[in-house]
């Protein structure tokens, strides 16, 4: 009985940690060239609530871990401007989303 | 000049309400003695009950006038970068604590340990980076934050805050490769 129990921990376990994605992206300026450094991207789902924000590193690129497939709100923010998208995170190591840009 | 009025009507009024409930309420036979601001003191009737909830409310409103305490934060943890990847140089990786707008040094070692005088509420956003690798948010303020990879800690009786395991940064992989594509809903 205790080994089955193991088991079915550990199958789940394994398809909780399959079934999450890290979305991954990149902020450009309108010129669509420049990255955009610092802007806060978060994400938000009906059900699960919104996202702790990560950041456009120095080429402009973000990643937001351990996010479980489904369609979310991603907002984009920066100093000067607030862009809103409507995304869909699939069911793989990485969701590349095209590059947003923002003022 | 009706504004000027119903607003010095307003000050002579109201505070005539509360007098008259202490003047009804309270026994004129009532005493009240001790000692306030080093000198002893002794009123009776409705005018001990106003010096006694005058001095219960203005202990209330300084209590809790004074704002939310803040206390001095020590924030503990390491870094560990993926495993076959080249560390890259210290001046190259950056700690970057948000809301509070603050750089913390990286340690010799990838540790990092420093203190930060703050309320509760504000436990921080940790926005780690590195060249070549992917960039890394953790939020000290959600007890367990990412399903117990950083192993995180808060003590709020000691005002400890530490990473039992180390951050690992994961190399920055050359296949971005977009597939999903952003819908606009305002703004962008």
């Amino acid at each position: 009985m205790k080994r089955i129990i193991i088991l079915i921990t550990l199958i789940l376990t394994i398809a909780a940690t399959a079934s999450a994605s890290t979305v991954r992206g990149k902020v450009v300026k309108p010129d669509g060239a420049t990255a955009y450094r610092g802007a806060a991207v978060t994400l938000e789902h009906a059900e699960r609530g919104r996202s702790t924000p990560a950041y456009a590193d120095n080429d402009g690129m973000f990643y937001l871990r351990n996010v479980p497939p489904g369609d979310y709100t991603m907002e984009v923010q920066t100093a000067n401007d607030k862009a809103v998208f409507r995304i869909t995170v699939l069911n793989q190591e990485y969701s590349d989303v095209a590059p947003v840009k923002v003022k | 000049m009706s504004e000027k009025l119903i607003i010095l009507s307003t000050l002579v009024l109201l505070p005539l309400i509360p007098a008259y409930l202490l003047f009804k309420l309270l026994p004129a036979s009532g005493e009240a003695k001790g000692m306030l601001g080093g000198l002893e003191v002794k009123f009776g009737g409705a005018f001990a009950g106003y010096i006694a909830l005058t001095v219960f409310l203005a202990t209330f409103f300084a209590h809790n006038l004074n704002g939310p305490a803040y206390r001095v934060w020590r924030i503990n943890g390491a870094l560990q970068f993926e495993p076959g990847a080249a560390a890259p140089d210290s001046d190259d990786i950056s700690c970057q604590l948000r809301a509070q707008k603050l750089n913390v040094d990286i340690n010799p070692g990838n540790t990092f340990n420093f203190v930060l005088p703050m309320t509760e509420d504000d436990l921080p956003l940790l926005v780690f980076s590195a060249n070549g690798f992917e960039g890394q948010t953790v939020n000290t303020a959600i007890e367990g934050y990412g399903g117990g990879i950083y192993g995180l800690r808060v003590d709020r009786k000691t005002g400890l805050v530490t990473f039992e395991k180390p951050i690992l940064l994961k190399k920055k992989s050359t296949g971005y490769q977009p597939t999903v594509a952003p819908i606009p809903v305002t703004g962008g």
